[in-house]
C-alpha cells in the first residue's frame, strides 16, 4: 500500500526562487536598474518547506528591488503554493514596494490567482506581543496579584454572607434543605472517606506510640508513652489529619464539580429554572461536611488509639486490657472534646473554600485545575490557622 | 501511477457500550472531492468521523487515509499523515491555556522550522483569513463567543495548509454572513490547494453550495451515497421526511446575504434542494 502511495504522490522538489531578466533569461549578477525582472518560484512552496527558502526570498527581494523598478513574481512553476507561502511572498512584496519597486503576481491558474488575491493584505497588522521588559513584568505581576487578592477577599466576604444567611434560614426552616443531596454528599464526603482517614490515623497512632516508647525507655517510663499518645492524638493529630485528608479529598472535588458545572453552563441552566445553586449545590456540601467531620474525628481517635495499642503490643508486649485500663486512667475528657469541637470549624472552612473556588472557575479546563489547586492550598492553610487559634484560645481558658 | 483514494473505508463495524454504532460502512473518497455527511442525530456521524481520524478503533474493517492504515503501527507514517490533514471540531476544541494566536501556532511550531516572528505573522494571516482580527489573537478561548471559537478552530486546522480537511458542523452557530464567507473560503481552498473536504453538516446552504457528493448515515449505516442533486430522490424514510421538510421552505435557495459569491447564486435556482435558512 505504501509503495503505491509513493508512486501516486512523487516527492515534491524543494522550493526555489530565481531572479530572471525578462529579455535575457537568468542573470543572477550584474543587474541594472531596468524594467521587467521576474522572480520565478518553483518547487513545493508550502508552509512546511518555507523555512528553507524564507531568508533567500527576503534577501533576493531586497536585491531585486534595489535594481528593478518593475517586478513580476511568476508562480507558474511552483508545484504547490499554499496560503503560508503566499503570505511570505506578500511580505516580500511589501519589502520590495518599500524600495520603490512596482510588483505584480503572475499565475496562469485562475484559482491560484484568486487565492493570492485573497491573502493580500491579510496578517499585515501583527498581533501585539504580550511580553514586556522585566521591570514592567514584575510591576504588572505584583499589581495584578494584589488586585486579584482584593477581589478574592471581597468575593469571599460576599460568599460567606450568603452561606451563613442560607445556613441560618435552613436551620429556621429545615424544609429548605435538600435531603437527597445532603445524604449523597454525606455518603461521598464522610462514609467513603472513612477507610483512608482511619488508616492514616491508625498509622499515626502507631508511630506516635512507637516513638514515644523508644524515647521514654531511656527514662524507664515506657508506659508514659500512653499519656503522650492520648494528648497528642486526641487533641491535635486526629482532628488535624482528618481535616487534611478531607481538604484534599472533598474540598478539591467540590471545586472541580461546581467548576465544571459552571464551565458547562449548568449553573446558568439551574438559575433559569429557578433552582438556586447555593441551595442545591453549596448548602448540602457545607452541611454534609459540618455533620460528618466530628464523626470522622471520633472514629479517627479510635483508630489512633488502636494503632497505639498495636505499637505497645509490639514494643513492650502490653495486652489490650492493660492498655485500655492505663488509657482510661490517664485520659482527660477535655482533650477529646477539644479535638472534636474543632472539627465543624475545619469542615466549614474546607467546604466554604471548596465551593467558593468552584464559583471562581472560568470556562476553561485550565481554570478548573488552577482553582482546585488553590482550594486545597487555601483550605489547608485555613485549617492550620484555625487549629492554631484554637490552641491559643484553649491555653487562655486553661483547658 | 498507482491509483489510491484519499480515504478508503471498508466494512466498518463498531460497537460502543454493547450497542451497534456503525455497521457495514464502506466508501472511498477521491482527491479534490467534497463530501457531506448528513443524517439524524445519534446515527453515528460523529463516530464515523472519529473512526476516520483514528480516535475510535472499529471492531472490524479497515480505514486507510492517503494509503496509510490509521490504526497501523507505523508511527512515522502516522505522524506524516497527521501533517496532511486538518480537523475542525464541533466546538473548536481550542487549547484553553493558550491564546488564540498561540493555538494557531501550535502546528507551525511543531512541524516547521520558521522563525517565531514569521510564524506569528502567518498565524495572524490565518486568523484574518477566517474572519477574525489580529486583535483577537491575544484573547483566550474562554473570552470568545461560540462562533469566534469555531473560526479560530478553523484557523488552527488550516495552519499547515492541509490536503484533507475534516469539518464537524463548520457553519452551525455562525451568522449567515460568516457562514457564507466560510463556504466561499472552503471552495477557494479546495480549488487552489487541491483540498479534499469531509463535512459533517446540517446546513443545507453548505451542502448545496460546496458539496458535490453526500453520504447519508441513517440507522448506523449508509442510507445514501449520491451526488447532492439526487439526494432527495433516494428511497429512505428519513430522506423522504427530509425532502418534505426542505420543500416546505419554498423555492428560495442559498444565502441571500452579501457574503455569498455571485457565482454560487447563479446556479442555485435550477437545483431541487430548496431552503431558506438563517435569513
Amino acid at each position: 500500500m505504501s509503495i503505491s502511495t509513493t508512486k501516486q504522490k512523487p516527492p515534491l522538489s524543494m522550493p526555489q526562487i530565481f531572479l530572471e531578466r525578462k529579455d535575457r533569461g537568468i542573470a543572477p549578477g550584474a543587474l541594472q536598474k531596468d524594467n521587467g525582472a521576474v522572480l520565478r518560484i518553483s518547487g513545493d512552496w508550502s508552509v512546511a518547506t518555507l523555512h528553507s527558502v524564507e531568508r533567500e526570498l527576503l534577501s533576493l527581494a531586497r536585491k531585486a528591488a534595489a535594481t528593478n523598478a518593475i517586478l513580476t513574481i511568476d508562480t507558474d512553476n511552483a508545484e504547490r503554493l499554499d496560503t503560508g507561502a503566499i503570505f511570505a511572498l506578500w511580505q516580500a512584496v511589501g519589502i520590495m514596494e518599500k524600495h520603490g519597486a512596482h510588483v505584480s503576481f503572475h499565475a496562469a491558474d485562475p484559482a491560484r490567482r484568486a487565492l493570492i488575491e485573497e491573502i493580500r493584505g491579510k496578517g499585515m497588522t501583527p498581533v501585539p506581543s504580550l511580553s514586556y521588559g522585566p521591570i514592567l513584568y514584575t510591576l504588572n505581576t505584583i499589581g495584578f496579584r494584589i488586585f486579584e487578592h482584593v477581589k478574592i477577599m471581597l468575593q469571599a466576604l460576599n460568599f460567606s454572607g450568603q452561606v451563613f444567611l442560607l445556613l441560618g434560614k435552613s436551620i429556621l426552616n429545615p424544609t429548605r434543605i435538600r435531603f437527597t443531596a445532603l445524604a449523597s454528599q454525606m455518603q461521598s464526603t464522610g462514609i467513603l472517606a472513612l477507610p483512608i482517614v482511619m488508616l492514616l490515623t491508625f498509622l499515626i497512632g502507631l508511630v506516635t506510640m512507637y516513638m514515644g516508647t523508644q524515647q521514654l525507655a531511656r527514662l524507664g517510663g515506657q508506659e508514659f508513652a500512653i499519656n503522650l499518645l492520648e494528648v497528642s492524638v486526641m487533641r491535635e493529630m486526629a482532628p488535624l489529619l482528618t481535616a487534611i485528608v478531607i481538604a484534599g479529598r472533598s474540598g478539591s472535588s467540590f471545586t472541580a464539580q461546581i467548576g465544571s458545572m459552571i464551565a458547562n453552563e449548568e449553573l446558568a441552566a439551574m438559575r433559569t429554572m429557578g433552582l438556586p445553586p447555593m441551595e442545591f449545590l453549596v448548602l448540602p456540601r457545607v452541611l454534609a461536611l459540618i455533620l460528618m467531620m466530628p464523626l470522622l474525628t471520633v472514629l479517627s481517635d479510635f483508630a489512633a488509639m488502636f494503632g497505639g495499642w498495636v505499637a505497645a503490643k509490639m514494643v513492650i508486649d502490653m495486652d489490650f486490657r492493660a492498655f485500655m485500663t492505663r488509657f482510661h486512667d490517664v485520659a482527660n475528657f477535655n482533650n477529646f472534646i477539644v479535638g472534636v469541637i474543632k472539627a465543624p470549624f475545619f469542615a466549614l472552612a474546607i467546604s466554604f473554600i471548596g465551593c467558593l473556588q468552584g464559583y471562581r472557575v472560568k470556562k476553561s479546563a485550565e481554570s478548573v485545575g488552577k482553582c482546585t489547586t488553590e482550594a486545597v492550598v487555601e483550605s489547608l492553610f485555613l485549617v492550620i490557622l484555625i487549629d492554631a487559634l484554637f490552641a491559643l484560645f484553649f491555653a487562655k481558658i486553661n483547658i | 501511477m498507482g491509483h489510491s483514494p484519499v480515504i478508503e473505508i471498508k466494512d466498518i463495524l463498531t460497537h460502543l457500550g454493547g450497542r451497534v454504532i456503525l455497521e457495514n460502512v464502506s466508501f472511498s473518497i477521491e482527491k479534490n472531492e467534497t463530501v457531506a455527511f448528513i443524517g439524524p442525530s445519534g446515527a453515528g456521524k460523529s463516530v464515523l468521523l472519529q473512526t476516520i481520524l483514528g480516535l475510535i478503533p472499529p471492531d472490524s474493517g479497515s480505514v486507510n487515509v492517503f494509503g496509510t492504515n490509521v490504526y497501523g503501527r507505523n508511527n512515522a507514517e502516522l505522524m506524516a499523515l497527521r501533517k496532511r490533514w486538518g480537523v475542525l471540531f464541533q466546538s473548536g476544541a481550542l487549547f484553553s491555556s493558550l491564546t488564540v494566536l498561540e493555538n494557531v501556532m501550535v502546528p507551525l511550531r511543531e512541524y516547521t522550522g520558521l522563525p517565531t516572528a514569521l510564524m506569528r505573522d502567518i498565524a495572524a494571516m490565518k486568523l484574518e483569513l477566517v474572519g477574525l482580527t489580529s486583535a483577537d489573537g491575544n484573547k483566550y478561548p474562554s473570552e470568545l463567543s461560540g462562533g469566534m471559537r469555531k473560526r479560530a478552530g478553523l484557523a488552527r486546522a488550516l495552519a499547515m495548509d492541509p490536503e484533507l480537511l475534516f469539518l464537524d458542523e463548520p457553519t452551525a452557530g455562525l451568522d449567515p454572513i460568516s457562514a457564507g464567507y466560510f463556504d466561499k473560503l472552503m471552495k477557494q481552498l479546495r480549488e487552489t490547494l487541491g483540498l479534499t473536504l469531509c463535512i459533517v453538516t446540517h446546513d443545507y446552504d453548505t451542502l448545496h453550495d460546496i458539496c458535490r457528493r453526500v453520504i447519508a448515515i441513517v440507522d448506523h449505516t449508509i442510507a445514501a451515497d449520491v451526488p447532492v442533486e439526487k439526494l432527495l430522490g433516494v428511497d429512505n424514510p428519513w430522506i423522504r421526511t427530509l425532502a418534505q421538510e426542505t420543500r416546505c421552505y419554498g423555492p428560495l435557495a442559498g444565502r441571500k446575504s452579501g457574503a455569498s459569491s455571485s457565482k454560487t447564486q447563479q446556479k442555485e435556482s435550477t437545483e431541487p434542494f430548496h431552503t431558506t435558512r438563517r435569513e
